[in-house]
């Protein structure tokens, strides 16, 4: 048995891949505590498997927002930094840029380090590499004591000058503090981001020492508690990469698992579309707050390396997922300019949507979609949380009265509204890098994905849309579907050049050595894979393009033509995202990277077996294009494989409802996906 | 600010409702951004990749502003200003849609010569409909290095003037593209950025056209006229909250680019209900030197202190924002020189003029004041010819913002009315390897005390590493205080110190140029903000704090706040 723990939000999924098929469990998550979350589904487990359960699994796979949470709430160790001398204050000075304009009162978000716990040490490297002033060891000792005892810093992070250059100092600093403090957890800048541009490396370096203890104690409480109950299995935790890695070895990055969540979602949507016969999608996973959505080519989401979270830079391998505030419980209001808006602000789960009926008084687009029919009150998560219809349209009076209109077009307004902020995010990751949407199928999860899709993929053109079975677990799915992943990065500043050759193919030859090693020492099952890559720009630029390389020959030596491949290839990768380019112009690269994966266990099936009960169509109104027209309710439960439903209709599910709009038809496929296109009948 | 043809009058149009408006409108906005992401990711020099001093926006028919990115408030109202010269050298209806315009010059329209400005139309049924443009800061166009000449005393020993030309892509390849890479010391950069700035436009027009046809042009119309005309109301309610009346303010520049004689920049605010009557007579007689503000820069100063003390930051901007209200520099003047006089140190005056609006404003309505942040751009730039050429290194550095009530004035950033980053050391490094950088640190008691003290300055000192290395300086407030508000204190100069052979030279107040060599440094310090309110409100906590954390000595502490020890 496999199990995949994924602490959301709102709940704490558990997806468990039996030898009877998938079982999937839901409970509440408990934000205060997470693991208490994670306890309660394991034993719902049991209690659903007769007692046995957890001690069956050979693998755990955990998705957390754990190190999240810990950032946002300022709830990290304590940190001390060191610097390289008259660089003390980089995490004060950041990038002196404002996040927005016109703000007399404009403050930056506050260091994670205080600025009495930054010490500098006397040493110095130049751009590359080389040593200009020696570390002084002593006076750095000497300093260090004298921190410890004012600070009794639990983590310490290390971020010299040029040290992506070359570790040396780094590594001597480190050596003095353990020498002083054994217990101290160190993160060097060289080794959890190897990068230039120092601030963003000092942030990440930081951010990461910061949340080391969290973790630490986090997964010590999670690990003793599977022990007892008699887990034997292999325990893996979900990075922000879209690929899992042994516990142990990833608290050491605490950093790489910052947006693990959402990346667990877009690797279940891929594995799933995969299997329904697409390999080329846009995910959209909409939930009660925020849209996520990703783009994936010839199904492989792109990795980018860093991000701002909490407006601080974190650099980290992560799938290139866009978020915008569009959530079931974004919320309607009019902006300082009278100008009718839909989120970002969310009603959350408490009090949520005021058909929730938790006292929530604000018009949602939960609310939106019930008054226009989209969500039918009593078959809500299939029935088990009734809608207070009344309470939605009593919340949508006010606003539908302010726009001059009435209630369902008030709604139906807030529906479009949405959609418009997902297609202008759509159009970001696709036309605007380069791709056709045309040639994408979007993939809907999350509880309100599949009701905007298809809304979604007319406006853009995709030419499909998928619904994965079960898309309130998409996530967690994802995590039992994860590879095996680790991404290494070395950086050097050199010229695509002949003269250079060597020494990026000793580069190269110390990716590869590095991985070889982790394979060894994780031994993970399965057949290994590494790819190469590097990250190369005009000489000057300052924004580097990413292009998958060969380094080795099939016999493992190094390819004489790399560099010359690698350019080439280069001028036609700039053409087709940036418009234009220079052929004639020297190629220069910044970082070389390798990417180590090993394919799980794959899953053969996602169809439920087993008899589906009779269908039944019901037949209703909803809100359209300004008018009621008739539409069909279908429950997803009654349809096999083949089955077609076109729109107007409703597909309800017990953890997420599809609308197919007029013009478009579901058939459900092999995998007990729904396909949906345009057409009144399916080719 | 109404300095177009007032003969332009905007046509009635379609009526559109307001989900449509939210919709089409959030289209353009977008548009702008994506814009100003090809600009940023494709262009090569690191004043626009890492320093990002440049903006993108729609404009509408007419030339107004229709959407924009948000980017530099001193660029914004700017697009449109210079655009209306070149649709008067070029009329719309003989545009096609391959046709760029482009212009630098500062006597028409342009703001300084490293600015240049491209648009290109929007052709929709054989007319021209809208317009998307973008400004961008080249490093050199020739003139001094990095285009800063601190002894030019006309605009011709500045760089290369480009008026209002209508040119097409292929013309880079051309005589027009020979002529101005000829100009400058980097052409490779300056092709690259000119293309990104072409490459930015095209892809705002394919979007532009994509909407029209499909929500049709009118509806297009009545969605840009309509967000204009919400912009607009939205400003004049927040006129109408201060109080009906004349307000005064004024603020000194250190001199004139060549002496230390101080230059007043002198404002008269007059409230009128919604409508603000922005008066800079007053002014001292233009500069000799390059410390000059051409009209475009003026008015986006005065623009950027009224958005920033009507206290919603938020707003959008558009051509509306400006329609209540009225400046007038008079011609002449430091704040609207006649032709020739250089304007290359413009966004020091151009801080002077917002910080007078500031003051004026502030005195109507005292619940949002402020005090006079640092307000200059302290720019150093490097220039070093090596076997490929040139090496252009340019580094704009700032000071701490003047405190605000409720809020301290934040550390060494941007000023309100640009919003431009460092450069990462590491970054400059290793693009050029003639020079190191020894020191980038906050620089304590620099802030100016008071109940809300103000932000600190920064240090950065640079080791020059190779023989011969041009370096060109340019800066302000090295003789005036950061002015402090309501009994606050006021913030710190800053200086700029070449350490050559032992030898520490003091350098002028806005600027020199000079050659430096292996070992010898360049010290430059950018002041603090000013305070708001007596220090002796200050919260006790926030002062403790601040000597902990080693922001303030002890013994400012003692004598600013009145702090004993042991926080007594």
């Amino acid at each position: 048995m496999r199990v995949g723990i994924e602490i959301g939000g709102t709940f704490t999924d558990l997806v468990a891949i039996t030898d009877e098929g998938i079982r999937t469990i839901k409970v509440s998550s408990t934000p205060s505590a997470p693991e208490r979350g994670v306890f309660d589904a394991l034993d719902a487990l049991s209690r659903s498997m007769n007692g046995h359960s957890i001690d069956q699994a050979t693998t755990l796979v955990h998705g957390s927002t754990v190190a999240t949470n810990a950032l946002l709430e300022r709830r990290g160790g304590r940190t001390i930094l060191v610097a390289t001398k008259g660089f003390g204050d980089m995490l004060e000075l950041q990038r002196e840029v404002k996040s927005r304009n016109y703000d007399l009162g404009y403050a930056r978000t506050k260091a994670l380090v205080p600025r009495e716990w930054v010490i500098e040490a006397n040493e110095r490297l130049d751009a590359r590499g080389s040593i200009v002033d020696p570390l002084d060891e002593a006076a750095l000792e000497r300093d260090l004591a004298d921190l410890f005892d004012r600070a009794e810093p639990e983590a310490m992070a290390v971020c010299l000058l040029h040290a992506y250059q070359n570790p040396v100092h780094e590594r001597l600093v480190r050596d003095i503090a353990l020498r002083l403090r054994p217990k101290l957890k160190v993160s060097l800048s060289s080794e959890v981001m190897p990068e230039y541009r120092e601030y963003e490396r000092a942030s990440t370096t930081v951010m990461n020492a910061y949340l080391a203890p969290v973790i630490d104690s986090y997964l010590g409480e999670l690990q003793n508690n599977l022990e007892l109950r008699g887990f034997k299995g292999r325990f893996f935790l979900m990075q922000s990469n879209g690929g899992m890695l042994p516990a142990d070895r990833s608290k050491q990055h605490a950093v790489r698992m910052l947006v693990s969540g959402p990346a667990a979602g877009v690797t279940g949507a891929i594995r799933m579309a995969v299997a329904s016969g697409y390999r080329n999608v846009i995910t959209l996973d909409m939930g009660g707050t925020s849209t996520d959505i990703c783009l994936v080519k010839d199904a492989s989401a792109q990795v980018i390396t860093g991000k701002l979270i909490d407006r601080l830079p974190v650099l980290a391998p992560m799938l290139d997922i866009t978020a915008i505030g569009a959530g079931g419980g974004s919320i309607a209001h009019f902006d300082s300019a009278g100008m009718f808006q839909v989120g970002p602000r969310s009603a959350g789960a408490q009090p949520g949507p005021a058909c929730y009926g938790r006292g929530g008084t604000a018009a949602t687009l939960t609310d939106a979609c019930a008054i226009m029919g989209l969500i039918r009150p009593q078959r809500f998560l299939g029935g088990a949380m009734p809608l207070d219809l009344d309470a939605a349209r009593r919340a949508m009076a006010p606003i539908a009265e302010r726009l001059g209109f009435d209630i369902p077009s008030a709604a139906e307004g807030m529906f479009r509204i949405a959609c418009a902020n997902m297609l202008q995010a759509t159009r970001q990751v696709s036309i605007e890098r380069g791709y056709d949407p045309r040639d994408f199928a979007i993939v809907a999860y999350g509880g309100a994905g599949p009701l905007h899709a298809v809304v979604l993929a007319e406006e853009i053109g995709a030419k499909a849309v998928i619904v994965p079975p079960n898309p309130g677990v998409t996530s967690a799915m994802g995590l039992l579907l994860a590879d095996f992943r680790l991404d290494y990065v070395r950086s050097r500043m050199l010229r695509l050049e002949q003269s250079n050759r060597e020494v990026i193919d000793a580069l190269f030859r110390e990716l590869r050595d590095a991985a070889q090693a982790d394979l060894e020492s994780m031994a993970p099952p399965g057949n290994p894979r590494i790819e190469y890559s590097i990250d190369m720009r005009y000489v000057g630029q300052g924004y580097e393009l990413s292009l998958v390389v060969s380094p080795f020959t099939e016999s493992g030596e190094s390819r004489e033509d790399l560099l010359e491949d690698a350019a080439q290839r280069f001028h036609v990768l700039h053409k087709q995202r940036m418009g234009h380019s220079y052929p004639n112009q020297p190629v220069r690269a910044i970082s070389y990277r390798a990417c180590l994966t090993v394919p799980q266990e794959a899953v053969n099936s996602f169809a439920r077996a087993g008899e589906r009960p009779a269908a039944q169509k019901e037949y209703g109104e909803i809100r359209w294009n300004g008018q009621q027209i008739a539409c069909a309710y279908v429950s997803r439960d009654t349809l096999a494989t083949g089955a077609t439903v076109r729109g107007a209709a409703l597909i309800e599910d017990n953890s997420a409802s599809t609308f197919i709009p007029p013009g478009w038809t579901a058939r459900v496929d092999a995998q007990d996906a729904l396909i949906i296109e345009r057409g009144e009948e399916i080719s | 600010m109404n300095q177009r043809d007032p003969a332009i009058a905007v046509e009635p149009v379609a009526h559109i409702d307001p989900v449509s408006f939210q919709i089409i409108n959030g289209a353009l906005i977008a548009a702008t951004r994506a814009m100003a992401a090809i600009l940023q990711r494709s262009a090569r020099s690191t004043m626009i990749r890492e320093t990002q001093d440049f903006s993108t926006a729609i404009l509408d028919e007419h030339g107004n502003l229709a959407a924009q990115s948000e980017a530099i408030p001193l660029h914004l109202h700017s697009l449109s200003y210079a655009l209306s010269f070149c649709i008067k050298a070029y009329p719309p209806e003989t545009l096609n849609a391959d046709d760029i315009l482009i212009v630098n010059d500062p006597y028409h329209g342009g703001q300084h010569l490293p600015d240049i400005q491209v648009f290109a139309p929007i052709i929709h049924a054989g007319k021209v409909v809208g317009f998307v443009g973008n400004l961008a800061h080249h490093t050199d166009i020739s003139g001094g290095i990095g285009s800063m000449n601190p002894t030019a005393t006309d605009v011709f020993q500045e760089g290369m003037r480009i008026p209002p030309v209508k040119i097409n892509r292929a013309d880079l390849d051309t005589a027009f593209g020979r002529l101005l890479l000829a100009n400058s010391r980097q052409p490779d950069v300056l092709l690259a950025d000119l293309n990104a700035q072409m490459a930015a436009n095209a892809g705002g027009q394919a979007r532009v056209i994509e909407l029209i046809e499909k929500y049709g042009l009118e509806t297009i119309r009545a969605c840009i006229a309509m967000a204009q005309d919400s912009c607009e109301a939205e400003m004049r309610r927040a006129i109408r909250e201060i109080p009906n009346g004349v307000y005064t303010g004024e603020d000194f520049l250190d001199g004139d680019g060549f002496g230390t004689v101080p230059l007043r920049i002198a404002v008269t605010v007059t409230v009128r209900d919604e409508d603000l009557d922005i008066d800079f007579t007053g002014t001292d007689p233009q500069a000799r030197g390059f410390v000059n503000s051409p009209l475009a820069s003026t008015l986006s100063a005065a623009g950027t202190a009224v958005r920033a003390l009507l206290g919603h930051p938020d707003m959008a901007t558009n051509d509306g924002s400006f329609r209540p209200m009225h400046v007038h520099a008079p011609l002449g003047t430091v704040l609207n020189p006649r032709y020739p006089a250089p304007v290359r140190l413009r966004m020091n005056s151009a801080c002077r003029a917002y910080g007078a609006v500031l003051q004026a404003l502030g005195k109507a309505v005292p619940g949002r004041a402020a005090a006079c942040g640092f307000d200059t751009t302290t720019c150093v730039n490097f220039g070093y010819l090596g076997e490929k050429g040139y090496s252009i290194y340019m580094e704009p550095m700032r000071g701490g913002i003047g405190g605000t009530v409720g809020a301290d004035g934040a550390d060494a950033v941007s000023q309100l009315i640009s919003n431009s980053a460092n450069t990462p050391v590491e970054v400059a490094e290793s693009d050029n390897s003639f020079l190191r950088i020894r020191e980038y640190s906050l620089r304590t008691d620099s802030g100016g005390a008071g109940e809300f003290q103000g932000g600190m300055g920064c240090v950065r000192e640079f080791e020059i590493t190779a023989e011969q290395v041009e370096v060109v300086c340019s800066s302000d407030r090295a003789l005036h205080r950061p002015w402090g508000l309501n009994n606050g204190g006021d913030g710190t100069i800053g200086s700029m110190v070449a350490i050559q052979n032992g030898k520490r030279t003091q350098l002028p107040p806005n600027g020199a140029a000079l050659t430096m060599h292996r070992g010898d440094r360049l010290r430059v310090e950018t002041g603090g903000g000013g305070g708001l309110g007596d220090p002796h409100l200050r919260d006790r906590t926030k002062v403790e704090r601040d000597i902990v954390s080693g922001r303030i000595t002890p013994d400012f502490a003692a004598t600013a706040y009145g702090m004993g020890p042991a926080g007594k």
